[in-house]
C-alpha cells in the first residue's frame, strides 16, 4: 500500500484524528466551551488557569455607539472575534495617535473605521459557521524577550496536543514577516517543534520547508529554549481536565510579565504539528489509549507526557521500555 | 471497524439485491429498459423568403396513422393566420397573410411511433386478382407527374424482361432498377415526373419515386408516393420521398435510394399520395426543414402504464404510482444520495476539501439544468464578482447582509447580461442558465467571501477548485439518465449506498492528499 511508510512512523491522518480520537473523546456538548472564547475565559478563571485580561465584550450593533468609551481607558488592546478560528479576525492595537488607533502594521484607524471592523465581527464574518457574534477586547501580550530574537511583528505562541489530560506531542509558532506577524501555519509562521522533555524545540519548518534560522531576524529556531515549560505543560493538562475534553489543542502564549497565559482551545486541532516535529502522533497518542489516566494527577501526568517523549524521541531508544507500565 | 457494522452493512447490500432480483425475475422489471415505442419531440420550420402582400403557404403536415400518432401540437405563425385543413387522407397546414421578409412558421408535435409487425416479402406471388385490383384502382391508375401508362414505360419493362407473372419477383427486379440504375441527384436537374426521370436516367429522390411506383403501377401492383422523414436521434432534416407497394395486404415501403435489405429504421409519415411537401404562393422561395429529438420521458410512461394495471404489491408500492408532477421531483432526488457519496468520497477518501458540505451536490444540480460548460462559466463569473466585489466594497464598508446582497444583485445582472448575449449570438441549444438555482449562487458567494477573508485568497481558490472537481464528478452521476432510470425503478439499490457510507464513515485509513501533505515522512525528510 502506498500509505505504509505514513502508518510506520505513526502518523496520525484526519479520518483517524475524527473517528478514532476526536469523536469518542470530545463529547459534542462540550464543544461550546472552547469554541466560545469567553466561555474559555471564565472557566480558566474559575480554575485559576492564567489568562489574558478581559477588557470589555461589544454584544450586539447598539453597543458600537460606546465602544469609544469601553477602549478609552486602554492605549493597547486586542480584539476579537468570540467565536472566531485560526486567529481570524483579530485585530491588534499598539498606541494611540491622538484620536486614532495605531494597528500592529502601523497603519491608523479612526472611530469609524474601527466600529465597521467590529461590525463585521458583530457580522459574522469571522465566525465558523457565518452566524452573529460578539466581539471581545483584551489584554495585548507582551513579546518575552527570549522571542524577540525568532520571531516577526507578533507573538509566537505554544501549541500542545494533550491526550485523556497528558502532553502528547507541541510546537512553538513563530510569525515572520511572511505571517504578518501571525502565528498561522497557513500563512507562513514558522512551526518547530518542542521537545516534551525538555522544553526546547528541535526542528522546524516553514511551510512544509525545513528551516534552521528565522528568515527575517536570521537568528537559529533551532535549539531556542521555551521559558517556563513546566507551567506551560501544567496549564495543557489542566485545561484538559477542567474542559473534560479527552482530545485538545491547547495554545498557551508567553508574556513578557505575566509569563504563560492560556490563549485558546481547540477541539479539533490540526495536524501541522506532526511535521513541525517530524514525528507522528499515533506514537504517543496509542501509548496514551491504554493509560488509565483518570488515576493520575496533573504532575504524575506531566512526568508520562516527558518520559513518552523521551522514549519516542527519534534519534535514541530503539527498544522503548513500556512507560505505560511504569506508571501504573 | 466493528464486525456488528460490517453484517449490517451486508446485510443492506443483500437485501438490495435480493429486492432487484425478485423485481428483475419475477415481475419482470429490465435493468436497461428498450426505450420502444418511441417518443419524439419533432419541429418544422417552415422558412418564407421574398413574401409579399398577400402570401399563402400550404404544406404537409402529418395526421395519426398506423405507424405514428401525432399529439400535443403547438403553432407559432408569426402573424400568420394559420389553420389546418385535412385533404384526401392528409392534413395541411395552410398560413394567409402578410408575413415579414425572413418569417418562419413553426409547428411542434410530439410523435409516438408505433411498432410495426416485421415481415419477409414473399418469394413470390401471382398477378393481382381482378376483385382486388378493382378495389385498388386508384393505386393502379396513372396520375400527372406518374405516367404509368405511357408507352415508353411498357417499353422500358420489356427492355428489362420485367413481366407480370410474379409480382414478388417484379417489385425486387423494379427496385434494383430504380436504386441502381437511376442516379440520385439534389432534384434540380429538371423535370421531376416520372416519365422525365426514366428518361433521363437520374433524378432528385421525389423523381425517383414516382418513377417506381410508375413501374410498379404499369406491372399491375398497386402502389403510391409517400413523403416524409426519417428520425434519427437529435437530427434534422429535409422532407424525402418513397414509394410503397401493396403486395399481400400489405404496404411495403421501398426507398428508391436504398437496396430492399438496408435497415428501415424509424420514420415520421407526412403525407400519403404525390404531392410537393410546401406550396408557397406569393412567395419568392420557401423551404421546409424538419428537426427532431428523442423524448427520455417514454421509458417512464411504458412502467408506469404498466404499474398502474397491476395488483401486485411491490408494483403498486413502486414509485411510478406517484402523480408526474412528484415523480419528476424524486426522479431527480433519488440521485442525490449518490451525490453525497462522491461527494464523501471526494472528501474522506481523497481529501479534496470544498465550500461547505453539500455545496458541490448543489452545484451538481445547477449544472443539471444549465449544461456544464455554461455552468462553469456562470460558476466562473460569481467566483470573479466575489473577488472583485470583496475588494470594491471593503471600501465602501457596508454591512455584510448588505454587502452580500450587494454582490447578489451584481450576479442576476450578470447573469441576465449573459442571456442576452447567448440570444444575440444566436446560440439554437436549449439554454436554461436562468433556472440555475438562486439559492445556490447566493450561498456560492457568501461562503466565497468569507473564505476569503478567513482563509486567505489561496486558500479560497483551493476551495474553489475543489468544489468545481466535485461537482463535475457529481454532475457525470446526477445528469446520467441510465442511472437516473435505474435508481428510480430500484430505489431499493440505496441500501448499498447507505452500506457503503457506514463503511466509509468507520474508513479511518489515510487520504490521498495526505499522501503529499505528509510526504517528508514518506520520503524520510523534508526538503530544505
Amino acid at each position: 500500500m502506498i500509505f505504509d511508510r505514513l502508518r510506520a512512523r505513526g502518523v496520525l491522518g484526519i479520518n483517524a484524528r475524527n473517528a478514532r480520537f476526536i469523536s469518542p473523546h470530545n463529547p459534542r456538548r462540550l464543544f461550546p466551551l472552547v469554541d466560545d472564547k469567553l466561555k474559555t475565559k471564565a472557566l480558566c478563571k474559575e480554575h485559576g488557569i492564567p489568562s489574558p485580561q478581559l477588557f470589555g465584550v461589544v454584544d450586539a450593533h447598539g453597543d458600537l455607539r460606546s465602544l469609544r468609551s469601553i477602549l478609552e481607558p486602554y492605549s493597547e488592546f486586542v480584539i476579537k472575534p468570540v467565536r472566531g478560528a485560526m486567529g481570524n479576525g483579530v485585530l491588534v492595537v499598539v498606541g494611540r495617535d491622538g484620536d486614532l488607533w495605531v494597528k500592529s502594521s502601523g497603519a491608523r484607524l479612526d472611530d469609524a473605521a474601527m466600529r465597521h471592523y467590529v461590525s463585521g465581527i458583530l457580522s459574522g464574518l469571522y465566525s465558523l459557521a457565518g452566524n452573529t457574534d460578539r466581539a471581545m477586547i483584551e489584554y495585548r501580550v507582551q513579546l518575552h524577550p527570549t522571542f524577540q530574537a525568532i520571531s516577526h511583528g507578533g507573538v509566537p505562541d505554544v501549541r500542545v496536543i494533550v491526550f485523556k489530560g497528558v502532553p502528547a506531542l507541541a510546537m512553538l509558532r513563530l510569525p515572520t514577516r511572511r505571517s504578518d506577524g501571525r502565528a498561522n501555519l497557513h500563512q507562513g509562521a514558522i512551526a518547530a517543534g518542542i521537545d516534551l522533555a525538555t522544553g526546547r524545540t528541535h526542528h522546524a519548518v516553514q511551510s512544509n520547508r525545513l528551516v534552521e534560522i528565522h528568515p527575517d531576524t536570521g537568528n537559529r529556531v533551532i535549539g531556542a529554549e521555551v521559558p517556563a515549560w513546566e507551567e506551560i505543560l501544567r496549564i495543557a493538562a489542566k485545561s484538559a481536565e477542567i474542559t473534560g475534553l479527552g482530545y485538545l489543542g491547547v495554545d498557551v502564549v508567553l508574556d513578557a510579565n505575566l509569563g504563560p497565559l492560556l490563549l485558546e482551545l481547540n477541539a479539533r486541532p490540526g495536524l501541522a504539528i506532526q511535521i513541525a516535529n517530524f514525528q507522528g502522533l499515533l506514537g504517543p497518542l496509542e501509548m496514551l489509549e491504554r493509560v488509565d489516566t483518570r488515576a493520575l494527577d496533573t504532575e504524575a501526568r506531566i512526568e508520562l507526557a516527558k518520559r513518552i517523549a523521551e522514549e519516542l524521541r527519534p534519534s535514541r531508544a530503539p527498544h522503548p521500555a513500556p512507560a505505560m507500565e511504569r506508571a501504573g | 471497524m466493528s464486525p456488528r457494522l460490517i453484517a449490517v452493512a451486508v446485510s443492506f447490500v443483500v437485501c438490495a439485491v435480493a429486492l432487484i432480483t425478485y423485481k428483475v425475475v419475477a415481475l419482470g422489471y429490465e435493468l436497461d429498459p428498450k426505450p420502444a415505442p418511441d417518443r419524439w419531440s419533432v419541429q418544422m420550420e417552415a422558412k418564407l423568403i421574398g413574401p409579399d402582400d398577400k402570401s399563402k403557404v400550404t404544406f404537409f403536415l402529418p395526421a395519426d396513422g398506423p405507424s405514428q400518432r401525432i399529439y400535443d401540437e403547438r403553432v407559432s405563425s408569426e402573424g400568420m393566420r394559420f389553420y389546418i385543413r385535412p385533404k384526401e387522407g392528409n392534413r395541411v397546414a395552410v398560413a394567409v397573410g402578410k408575413p415579414d421578409e425572413g418569417s418562419r412558421l413553426t409547428y411542434r408535435f410530439s410523435l409516438q411511433t408505433l411498432p410495426v409487425q416485421p415481415a419477409e416479402l414473399p418469394k413470390s406471388l401471382p398477378a393481382l386478382a381482378t376483385a382486388e385490383a378493382q378495389q385498388l384502382a386508384d393505386l393502379l391508375a396513372p396520375e400527372e407527374a406518374i405516367q404509368s401508362d405511357a408507352e415508353a414505360i411498357q417499353r422500358l419493362l420489356r427492355e428489362l424482361e420485367i413481366g407480370k407473372g410474379d409480382r414478388a419477383e417484379a417489385l425486387r427486379r423494379i427496385h434494383a432498377y430504380v436504386v441502381d440504375d437511376l442516379e440520385t441527384t439534389d432534384g434540380h436537374d429538371g423535370a421531376q415526373d416520372a416519365l422525365a426521370v426514366l428518361e433521363r436516367e437520374r433524378g432528385g429522390i421525389h423523381g425517383k419515386a414516382r418513377a417506381e411506383v410508375a413501374l410498379l403501377r404499369a406491372v399491375g401492383i398497386p402502389a403510391r408516393v409517400v413523403a416524409g422523414v426519417p428520425l434519427a436521434e437529435r437530427g434534422g432534416s429535409d422532407v424525402v420521398f418513397w414509394a410503397e407497394a401493396r403486395l399481400d395486404g400489405r404496404y411495403w415501403p421501398l426507398d428508391p435510394t436504398r437496396p430492399l435489405d438496408a435497415p428501415w429504421g424509424e420514420r415520421l409519415v407526412l403525407h400519403v399520395g404525390d404531392g410537393v411537401a410546401i406550396d408557397p404562393l406569393g412567395i419568392e422561395k420557401a423551404s421546409l426543414q424538419v428537426s427532431m429529438l428523442r423524448e427520455r420521458e417514454a421509458q417512464f410512461q411504458i412502467y408506469q402504464r404498466r404499474i398502474q394495471n397491476s395488483d401486485r404489491l411491490l408494483d403498486k408500492l413502486s414509485l411510478y404510482s406517484l402523480p408526474v408532477k412528484t415523480r419528476m421531483l424524486y426522479q431527480v432526488l433519488l440521485l442525490v444520495p449518490l451525490g453525497a457519496l462522491v461527494v464523501a468520497v471526494f472528501r474522506n477518501l481523497i481529501g479534496v476539501p470544498t465550500f461547505g458540505t453539500f455545496m458541490p451536490i448543489l452545484v451538481s444540480l445547477a449544472f443539471r439544468e444549465s449544461g456544464v460548460p455554461w455552468g462553469l462559466l456562470l460558476f466562473g463569473a460569481v467566483v470573479a464578482v466575489g473577488y472583485v466585489g470583496r475588494y470594491l466594497l471593503d471600501r465602501a464598508k457596508l454591512l455584510m447582509v448588505p454587502r452580500l446582497s450587494f454582490l447578489l444583485t451584481l450576479v442576476i445582472l450578470i447573469i441576465a447580461g449573459m442571456m442576452v448575449i447567448a440570444e444575440h449570438l444566436g446560440s439554437d441549444k436549449a439554454f436554461s442558465i436562468a433556472l440555475f438555482p438562486i439559492v445556490i449562487i447566493t450561498m456560492t458567494i457568501e461562503r466565497l467571501s468569507i473564505a476569503i477573508v478567513e482563509e486567505g485568497p489561496r486558500n479560497a481558490a483551493k476551495l474553489v477548485i475543489g468544489t468545481i472537481a466535485v461537482a463535475v464528478a457529481g454532475y457525470w452521476v446526477i445528469a446520467s439518465d441510465t442511472l437516473q432510470h435505474f435508481v428510480f425503478t430500484f430505489p431499493e439499490v440505496h441500501l448499498v449506498t447507505l452500506a457503503v457510507l457506514l463503511l466509509l464513515g468507520r474508513y479511518t485509513g489515510y487520504r490521498l492528499s495526505e499522501w503529499t501533505r505528509f510526504r517528508a515522512f514518506r520520503t524520510g525528510s523534508l526538503e530544505s
